[in-house]
């Protein structure tokens, strides 16, 4: 058991005050308010007619069965493809590796909207691959027709996802020493029975891990249902409760169903948070280095056998159609000028010009530099907000034991409510409070509340695995707790803060459920431009604007990847 | 370490900054300080810099020196449920969005208010859909299914006709749940089916490609080219006709009619600033404000005589035309989107 020697309890009481204030009026008051909503009737008193409506009638019931049903095989599918991923990763360096994992890191914090009409633009009925078969093959009709039904659900789902699945298998593959694995070769195991033996064991808290966190974003997914699903057949209960909410107007049923999925997503929270423990801790007794990936344990691409390298080549292939060709069908078009639908089109940055120095009816030049301005306003102030409080929080729980799970998986539950519950609830605290809707700080909090989770998940390991031999050393030495802290500590968790910083920052900037429902009057940011845009008929300004919030993610994972990567210590 | 050090002292600058603005920002909201004000909440399209507002408003406020503030709230359904949020202390005077659908919910909630401008007999009686002058008229459109004359050269002609095999998952629907053309099109069917429209949808469900929870991205998906057919309005090929110069879409007149949509506006029960409201609605039923429309809402003008611009010429008005009575709709509302259900979820 590590214990961090020398944090008297007082001070690590400290770390938690700050983000618990933060958490109990900015995400429990709110969602209280919304839970509310789901046991009282039109008379304010107690009543659980609604929950047992929700959870008794067949129509709720096949929807939150389908819910969890697409999100299973969805992290099933992601899995799947992530492990080899996984494997590519934890073995190999090549060049471009770095910038590989910050393309694929993209799509995940992008706006849903922008990402699905990646996706069709892609595999549509007159999506680019259909477009090339038909020429290819002079056909009348399109070949695959793989839209608009139940497998491009899964589909969609494992392109955003599967990376998740690759880098968290991958971190922990790479980890400790090879002798596991020379030991069971020099025994005579080959191959297979390696994997089965060492390597799956060794990776199975990563893909339980990993397996529960792509669960719970499959479970609450939404714009992916939408439209890539058909219609009512395949509905989940994120859609269902959206249009409740939005259009029914029936608060008190869609608050009923949040509480259904609330629950259930903590029991998918909790897998994940015990899980990831497990795999920090995993090194425990190597706590005197930082158990960091080692170069020397990689091969380059001239030392793989052909046969490896093929494999290689086609699950290279496999990644590049499901992650950067939507992307790139998103840049492509935007690059595009085709007046009125004609084939004649031609290269151009007419969008971009369009977007940026005004002309066309649809955004005026000032909305898309305010959108962009506001974005980041926005944004940074999110990332610096969450970085305060996740770290903190991290700092609470860094202990083992019961408190810091339980601290821990609490902390984490905004990832499994539904935006659009949040931002709902949100509106329900302006309308208490009196507060204007008129200050965009809200936008903000609400993006903190999203955000500072994945700030928890990324501090929190590293935290953990620092192991507590330097600062014991420090502490012997005669270093004050806060010495320690200041000298020791911070400096090595700096790369996992500014990480998880860059990672709110993204996950900021392509919000758009519950900014759709806060924004004040004119307030516009990247992902609503881009909405109304879509809502516009400009779909080719729809994707100027989202090339440009493609590159900007992509930019930053990268400069991610170069800070955390201590490959060069 | 200094960095956290700055950190903190970083974070709590914003804070203050945050603060600030938190109360400055409320300040953005025009305190009623005297001045003749006007609180209007529309739907989306109707606030856009591309739609009716943005040129209406500063011709009225030129007009009567009234200041208008225009509230955008996502879609008509939307800003009726704001407008119930707000029943007993109402923002806004007017509310702009119910059509023939929703009107029966807008009487129901009581969050409306009678007025019968003067200008009301320079519109067709037939447009005319509340008769207790709640909500006054302000466009109408037809329902239709556009496709694209490049992919298809012998269209629809009748609601039946969807159910060719020829048309199988050609067509684009949306969500009468979540959309008013949705729910247009769904009360369409019920009109022509009566009891039997259950079955029809059954029978409907091998030709539509998907159903889209919205207009906008149902639209999208036809003009990307994913489906040859999609539901809209008989103005929309006036549309490419006027901004792109191509008339590949057309809109189909089915032998039987089509369905129709009366939009209006009404003024808010125990509105802040009834009179300035009134004006409004008067204002709203001249040429000036109805000659607007066309081309920013792209939908027909109810003032009689309105000049139409030439590219609506692609957009046709049916001779039959379809219109439940609203009684009908609210009893049946409920009841009609149930049997919808069952019948697509198979």
């Amino acid at each position: 058991m590590n214990r961090t020697a020398g944090n008297p309890s007082i001070s690590r009481t400290l770390f938690i005050v700050l983000p618990a204030v933060f958490f109990l009026f900015c995400f429990v008051f709110p969602l209280s308010l919304v839970l509310s909503q789901a046991v009282t009737d039109s008379d304010n008193g107690f009543t659980l007619n609604y929950l047992a409506e929700v959870v008794r009638s067949s129509y709720f019931l096949r929807i939150i069965w389908f819910t969890v049903y697409q999100a299973f095989l969805s992290a099933v599918f992601s899995l799947l493809l992530g492990i080899p991923g996984a494997y590519i990763l934890a073995h190999f360096t090549f060049p471009g590796k770095k910038i590989l994992q910050a393309v694929t890191t993209v799509p995940f914090v992008l706006p849903s909207i922008l990402v699905v009409l990646g996706f069709i633009l892609l595999f549509g009925n007159n999506g680019a691959i259909n477009k090339l078969f038909m020429s290819l093959f002079h056909l009348q009709t399109p070949p695959f027709r793989i839209l608009y039904k139940f497998p491009a659900i899964i589909l969609a789902h494992g392109f955003y996802n599967f990376p998740i699945a690759m880098r968290v298998i991958a971190a922990v593959w790479e980890k400790g020493s090879v002798r596991n694995y020379e030991a069971a070769r020099s025994l005579g195991a080959r191959g297979f029975s390696v994997f089965r033996t060492i390597s799956l064991p060794k990776i199975l808290p990563g893909i339980i891990s990993a397996g529960s966190l792509i669960f719970l974003f499959c479970f609450l997914s939404f714009a992916v249902i939408l439209v890539l699903g058909g219609g009512p057949r395949f509905t989940t209960m994120e859609v269902e409760m959206y249009r409740l909410v939005k259009f029914s107007l029936d608060f008190k049923k869609a608050a009923a169903l949040a509480a259904v999925q609330l629950s259930l997503s903590c029991l998918f929270l909790f897998l994940y948070t015990k899980f990831q423990k497990q795999i920090s801790y995993r090194e425990g007794s190597s706590g005197a280095v930082l158990s960091i990936s080692n170069r020397a344990g990689k091969q380059t691409l001239r030392e793989i056998p052909l046969l490896k390298k093929f494999f290689l080549g086609i699950y290279f292939l496999l990644t590049a159609v499901l992650i950067i060709l939507p992307l790139c069908a998103v840049v492509f078009r935007s690059l595009q000028s085709a007046p009125g639908w004609s084939s004649n089109s031609h290269l151009s940055l007419l969008w971009y010009k369009q977007l940026f120095t005004g002309g066309g009816r649809s955004l005026y030049a000032h909305t898309a530099q305010t959108a962009i301005a506001n974005t980041l306003i926005v944004s940074v102030s999110t990332a610096v907000l969450s970085v305060l409080l996740g770290t903190s929080a991290s700092f609470f729980s860094r202990k083992q034991g019961k408190l810091s799970t339980i601290t821990e998986s609490v902390l984490l539950l905004p990832m499994g409510i539904s935006t659009i519950m949040l931002g709902f609830g949100f509106l329900q605290l302006t309308h208490i409070l009196h507060i204007r809707r008129g200050a965009y700080i809200l936008v903000i909090l609400a993006h903190t509340v999203i955000a500072f989770p994945f700030v928890i998940r990324t501090v929190s390991p590293v935290l953990q695995n620092l192991g507590s031999a330097h600062s014991e050393a420090a502490a012997t030495l005669g270093a004050k707790p806060a010495q320690v802290f200041l000298t020791i500590e911070a400096p090595l968790i700096r790369p996992a803060v500014i990480a998880g910083g860059i990672f709110a920052f993204s996950l900021s900037a392509g919000e758009i459920n519950a900014t759709l429902m806060l924004a004040p009057r004119g307030f516009v940011t990247v992902p609503l431009a881009i909405y109304r845009l879509i809502g516009a008929y400009n779909y080719f300004g729809a994707c100027a604007l989202g090339s440009v919030l493609i590159f900007l993610c992509a930019a930053a994972f990268y400069f991610v990847d170069k800070f955390l990567s201590l490959k060069d210590i | 370490m200094k960095f956290f050090r700055a950190l903190y002292a970083g974070i709590f600058l914003l804070f203050f900054i945050q603060a600030g603005v938190l109360f400055a920002g409320g300040k953005q909201e025009p305190a009623a300080s005297g001045s003749p004000e006007l609180v209007i909440y529309a739907y989306d399209s109707f606030v856009a810099e591309w739609g009716p507002g943005p040129k209406v408003v500063p011709d009225f406020e030129k007009k009567t020196g009234i200041k208008v503030t225009l509230v955008s709230l996502g879609d008509a359904g939307q800003v009726l449920s704001k407008a119930i949020l707000e029943k007993d202390e109402p923002q806004a005077d007017i509310i702009v969005g119910i059509d023939n659908n929703l009107l029966a919910k807008a009487l129901q909630s009581g969050v409306l208010s009678s007025y019968k401008p003067v200008g009301i007999k320079n519109i067709p009686a037939e447009l005319i859909f509340d008769p207790s002058y709640h909500v006054i008229p302000f466009d109408y459109g037809f329902f239709s299914i556009i496709y694209d004359s490049q992919k298809i050269q012998n269209p629809p002609r009748s609601l039946d006709d969807l159910l060719q095999e020829r048309f199988s998952k050609s067509l684009i629907l949306m969500d009468p749940r979540t959309s008013s053309p949705g729910m247009g099109f769904l009360l369409w069917t019920v009109s022509q089916y009566g009891s039997k429209y259950e079955k029809y949808w059954r029978e409907l469900m091998p030709s539509i490609l998907t159903i889209t929870e919205g207009w906008d991205s149902g639209y999208g998906l036809f003009t990307s080219g994913e489906a040859p057919m999609v539901l809209s309005y008989t103005t929309s090929p006036a549309y490419h006709l006027e901004y792109e110069k191509t008339k590949r879409y057309k809109a189909t007149l089915f032998k039987n009619g089509n369905y129709m949509q009366v939009e209006g506006m009404g003024i808010t029960k125990n509105a802040p600033h009834r009179k300035a409201a009134e004006q409004f609605i008067d204002f709203m039923l001249t040429e000036d404000f109805q000659s607007v429309i066309p081309l920013t809402n792209w939908m027909f003008p109810v003032l009689r005589d309105t000049p139409l611009p030439d590219s609506y010429s692609a957009a046709p008005e049916p001779e039959k035309k379809i219109m439940l009575d609203y009684n009908t709709i609210e009893t049946n509302y409920d009841k009609w989107l149930d049997g919808w259900v069952k019948a697509v979820s198979k």
